[in-house]
């Protein structure tokens, strides 16, 4: 576009942000009627400045942080570049079949001459005849001052500075480096000394100066009567603050007879017709009056004038902050037989550049990620205006095979911009394509923050069978897990967009070099630390907005500050786009226990950490050990968080924003060999080099997807639980998170039109392992069949190979196939996540089962409700000989006490109100280490509330042997609720059984002590 | 014979009398010091006095022809009015009343301002 349209549009704009600022200020004046008249002068600063400058300083406080004035003010803007980039005379409607006709031949080839227009567009014409208003007003003051200069010429030196003029009605002041004031002849003495006091304040605030810029702005502004106005009360709160100045010096005794000149002057001798700058109100009545008005200003009322006219200032002269910015659906439109998406949009000024990629997935697993286009919001190459509409159209090629995204925009001087990139979907005979579904396209003309845009559209193809998703898939998310859910998607294609302050340019390398996410604009990401309440470690609360799409944290080992190991230890999507269970904003609690020395001679502390991570007073933990380089340490402290890397020893800071960096440090636990003493305290620079050895724990944000992997998941699984199995959306869901996806290519199908209800998955490729793939179905079947409500029957098939002969192999799986633990039925162990918990520890699911190549993961640790009337989790501590003691505890309150524990190879423990006084007593099958000697212990709430416990052998009322521990056995039958017992009579070499109800008040109860308090 | 100047016309006169006959290089330093006036605009003032009659320059020296007694100052018509229809441009300079009264509305006024009272403080 031209210059001097370019000049004329961003005055248009100005214009429209000054307009809220005049409106402004003319309230803040309103306020100030009464107030001395130069704080009114002053705030005609700010809408001056306003005028002349296109950006300001960010402020919380700015009126532009109001979403209305915000709003406004951007329509009004769009509105007026859309009109201005119209043609007059110029068809709308013969343009856009000219341009359609060329978009299908240029997309097919891949590119697209630019469109350009016939004629100048209406901004064009409108910037010139401005051009030409501008000249004339210049010309015009011009030609007054010479004018004026050359009529004073004769004017007579009366005093330094002032001079007596033949002809004058009214004094004045001319010139702005020399400004010299004039009065006519013949002036009484004390009407001269009113005078010379008011043109001498008018020149001690350089007013000319301020005249003289006036006028600059008005000749710029010339169409705009907003600024006439404000140009009008500018001069008029001028006159009025210098009449004050001398009211103030000479008292208000002056003021009959300085009106009374005001008036003289006025009116002159003759009537004459008002100037070509009458608005209104006669400025010398309005002067009087306000003259006649005025009383010398009490302090207070100085102060909160001053300080409204500050108010004003900031609010007025200051921006939103930056980081607003919005992208708006604006429905579709048939581009030459495609579907386009037409929005509108709005980039900030720290925003410089966006990018679009495009990830291709097939049957779920991403194959390319490939940018698709760049644009930069300042430089020539590759430009789109900050604010304007555009349209994007996903299609595919007229031989199905392949396809492409195409782009298209106005630029402000008419020319209609095209790009097109072909998409990196596989070259396929593909049979059916669905879409491209849009966000928005439903209608939805919700304006978005920029940060939320993340999948733009979505190309659904089928290469198989012709069938694809239904479209109402929820737009939010796109991904991978929603696309495929079903199973009916072969291929899909999902164009994304991110936003960086970079140039287009760098942007493209940071893409290309270090994937999505490098160098976008991430704020609002953000970690808080504090020492952790509930022991040695950091609670943090965490806040992650979009793009980021997954986070883990990062535990670093280092040996004598080299990093030796980097381990994602935990890591999650979020619970919005079902990748997971985390909240956009949650906190967590990490923390790190050593273990004093038993073993390893000469040192305190034993080389490992047991540490521990959590949603914040949740009772579900997950553990884990971090083995240190050396067996065992001297000194060690943890302090939250890092160190800055400086060499001063400081700590770095507790809140972490992540814009930048995507990465906040944790907790440093640092580790001394030598001498103890914290060397932690006394490190100078990066920990890892001072101390002899250090765990550091980060937490990364991603952009990518978190791989979903079975067991962390006994929250994940229970959270997509589905009551109904003809709910197919949901069911994709949950196939997705057991990972049915790693065992083969699959498809779903239903059967519910009758019971039993049953849900098939057709493998597509035969199995190399049909036998692993069976064992790893049946523990996914017996999954699928607790958490889907009314799911009857699961069956999966697959093709196999028999003697040269292709056959197609069924399995059926039901409740009577389902491993569970004793008791249950299939349905209530999905119940409650407890529940689901316990199924899954008993399936051996309850640690991380990983894609292959992947790193170890952590295991959930079993909660439970309702033992002895609490609620809590269970820790388990392993022992020799692969020997576990369970301890269960209660957390009640922020407090945590053990009240019950077993131990033993298995847990084997049954909650059960034997009583019937409603509280659930615990019963125990223990298995002591060394002998093996199994027993039952009872647990029971006492009367006062604590906890007492009883072995049932008392229930043996016969005579028996007593030959040593071996020769007696316990245990506890669930499901008949008895007691079995073994033993053996004197003389008798084979064991005898007896069994017994459990019978309470044959017991004897002693206090129940924890082994860890002993 | 009797002369009407306008004002600043009589002030230079006024410098004239004080000094005359004088060269008209010290004139030009007499005005420039006295009345703040340029050079070019001394010899114009000079040429129009001496086409009425007044003064004679002769050899580059100022003499005056009319005695004080026939000449007598009367004020100027107003040139803003001429120029402007009455006002001043408002971007040109900061000045005292820029827009005009009729006489109706400057009756008001006055009486406005007789009709005040100041109160005593």
């Amino acid at each position: 576009m031209t210059t001097l349209t370019a000049i004329f549009q961003a005055l248009l704009d100005l214009s429209l942000t000054a307009l809220p600022v005049m409106g402004a200020v003319l309230l803040a004046r309103l306020c100030l009627r009464r107030a001395p008249k130069k704080y009114s002068y002053a705030l005609w600063a700010v809408v001056g400045f306003r005028l002349i400058c296109p950006a300001s300083l960010p402020s919380p406080m700015s009126l532009f942080n109001s979403a209305p004035v915000q709003t406004v003010r951007e329509t009004a803007q769009i509105a007026v570049q859309q009109w201005g980039q119209t043609v007059p005379g110029y068809s709308h409607a013969s343009a856009a079949a000219g341009n359609a006709g060329r978009n299908t031949a240029g997309a097919a080839a891949g590119s697209l001459p630019p469109v350009v227009q016939s004629g100048p567009s209406s901004m064009e014409i409108l910037a010139v005849v401005w051009a030409v208003g501008l000249a004339a007003m210049l010309v015009w003051a011009v030609v007054s001052y010479l004018h004026i200069r050359r009529s004073v010429r004769q004017g007579v030196l009366l005093e330094d500075g002032v001079f007596q003029c033949d002809g004058l009605r009214t004094p004045f002041v001319l010139g702005c480096f020399r400004p010299k004031i004039y009065v006519p002849f013949r002036m009484a003495a004390d009407e001269l000394a009113h005078i010379l006091l008011h043109e001498r304040a008018h020149l001690r605030r350089l007013d000319p100066w301020w005249k003289l810029l006036g006028f600059g702005i008005l000749a710029v502004y010339w169409w705009n009567p907003a600024v006439w106005l404000c140009h009008f009360l500018f001069c008029r709160d001028m006159e009025m603050s210098c009449d004050e100045a001398v009211l103030r010096k000479m008292g208000p005794e002056v003021k009959q007879t300085y009106s009374l000149s005001l008036v003289s002057f006025a009116a002159g001798r003759h009537f004459s017709a008002a100037g070509p700058l009458a608005f209104g109100e006669n400025d010398a009545k309005s002067r009087v009056k306000n003259i006649l008005r005025w009383k010398r200003a009490a302090p207070a009322a100085v102060f909160l004038a001053l300080a409204l006219c500050l108010l004003a200032a900031v609010i007025c002269g200051t921006d939103a902050p930056t980081g607003r910015g919005w992208a708006q659906n604006e429905g579709t439109v048939d581009a030459g037989g495609r579907v386009e998406l037409r929005f509108s949009y709005s980039v900030p000024h720290d925003i410089n550049s966006c990018l679009f990629y495009e990830d291709v997935y097939d049957h779920g697993k991403l194959i390319s990620r490939n940018p698709v286009g760049y644009f930069d919001f300042n430089k020539d190459a590759n430009h789109v205006d900050r604010r304007g509409t555009a349209g994007l159209t996903g299609y595919i090629n007229d031989d199905f095979k392949s396809g492409g995204w195409y782009f298209s925009r106005t630029n402000s001087d008419g020319a209609k911009i095209g790009t097109s990139n072909p998409s990196s979907i596989p070259q396929r005979n593909y049979l059916a394509i669905s879409g491209p579904l849009y966000a928005g396209q439903n209608g939805d003309r919700t304006r978005r923050p920029l940060n939320e845009l993340d999948a733009v559209a979505v190309l659904f193809l089928s290469d198989d069978d012709g069938s694809l998703s239904s479209s109402s898939l929820p737009f939010e998310t796109f991904s991978p897990s929603d696309l495929f859910a079903d199973g009916m998607t072969d291929v899909a294609a999902v164009l994304r967009v991110e936003f960086s302050r970079l140039s287009a340019e760098e942007l493209q390398q940071q893409f290309l070099v270090n994937g999505p996410g490098a160098g976008t604009v991430q704020d609002g990401n953000q970690v808080t630390l504090k020492n952790a309440s509930g022991g040695i470690g950091v609670d943090f609360d965490a806040e992650f907005t979009k793009p980021v799409r997954s986070w883990a944290i990062y535990e670093d080992v280092y040996d004598h500050g080299v990093l030796v190991s980097s381990t994602p230890r935990i890591s999650d999507g979020f619970l919005e786009n079902g990748t997971g269970v985390t909240p956009r904003q949650f906190s967590g609690t990490l923390l790190c226990n050593l273990r004093y020395n038993e073993s390893v001679s000469g040192k305190n502390f034993v080389g490992t950490l047991d540490c521990s991570y959590g949603k914040t007073r949740s009772p579900v933990m997950a553990k884990w050990t971090v083995h240190l380089p050396s067996e065992g340490y001297n000194g060690a402290g943890m302090i939250p968080g890092g160190f800055v890397a400086d060499g001063t020893g400081k700590h770095s800071e507790d809140t972490f924003s992540l814009a930048d960096v995507h990465e906040a440090v944790l907790l440093t636990y640092a580790f001394s060999d030598d001498d103890p003493g914290v060397t932690v305290y006394e490190a100078g620079n990066n920990v890892a080099c001072v101390n002899d050895a250090a765990v550091q724990f980060r937490l990364v944000t991603s952009v990518e997807y978190i791989e979903s992997s079975l067991g962390r998941n006994a929250l994940q699984l229970y959270s997509l639980k589905n009551p109904y199995v003809g709910d197919m959306v949901a069911d994709g869901k949950l196939l997705s998170a057991l990972n049915i996806a790693d065992l083969g290519t699959y498809k779903m199908e239903l059967f519910t039109s009758e019971q039993p209800y049953i849900l098939q998955i057709d493998f597509q490729n035969e199995p190399k392992g049909p036998d692993a793939l069976n064992s790893a179905m049946d523990d996914r079947a017996t999954l699928l069949l607790a958490l889907i409500g009314n799911l009857d029957e699961v069956r999966w098939t697959y093709p196999q190979t028999e003697d040269g002969a292709p056959t197609l192999r069924t399995n059926f799986f039901d409740e009577t196939n389902a491993l569970k633990p004793t008791g249950m039925r299939i349905k209530d162990c999905g119940a409650s996540l407890a529940d689901l918990q316990n199924l899954l520890n008993y399936l051996g699911l309850s640690d991380d089962i990983q894609p292959s190549g992947t790193t170890e993961g952590v295991g959930v640790q079993t909660i439970f409700t309702d033992i002895l009337g609490q609620n809590g989790f269970i820790r388990q501590e392993s022992g020799a000989d692969g020997f576990f003691t369970n301890y269960y505890i209660a957390q009640t309150g922020g407090q945590e006490t053990c009240i019950a524990e077993s131990w033993g190879r298995e847990r084997d423990d049954t909650a059960v109100d034997v009583d019937g006084d409603g509280i659930k007593e615990l019963v125990c099958n223990v298995t002591y280490g060394a002998d093996g000697a199994q027993r039952v212990v009872v647990y029971r709430l006492a009367a006062d509330g604590s906890v007492e416990c009883a072995d049932p052998l008392e229930l043996l009322d016969v005579p028996y042997r007593d030959g040593g521990i071996g020769s007696l056995k316990e245990s506890y039958d669930a499901i008949y609720k008895i007691v079995d017992i073994s033993y053996y009579q004197e003389g008798q070499e084979n064991p005898q059984f007896k069994s017994y109800p459990l019978d309470m008040a044959r017991l004897t109860f002693s206090p129940y002590v924890c082994s860890e308090d002993t | 014979m009797r002369y009407k100047l306008c004002d600043s016309e009589y002030r230079f006169m006024q410098v004239v009398w004080d000094a005359a006959p004088v060269p008209s290089p010290a004139l030009v330093d007499l005005c420039r010091e006295k009345l703040g006036w340029k050079k070019s605009t001394t010899y114009t003032v000079l040429k129009k006095l001496c086409d009425k009659g007044l003064l004679k320059n002769e050899g580059a020296v100022v003499s005056v022809l009319a005695p004080r007694e026939t000449v007598s100052a009367e004020a100027a018509e107003e040139f803003v009015k001429k120029a402007f229809s009455g006002s001043l441009p408002s971007f040109l300079a900061a000045f005292m009343g820029s827009r005009t009264l009729s006489a109706q509305e400057a009756e008001e006024l006055k009486r406005l301002i007789d009709a005040h009272r100041e109160e005593r403080e």
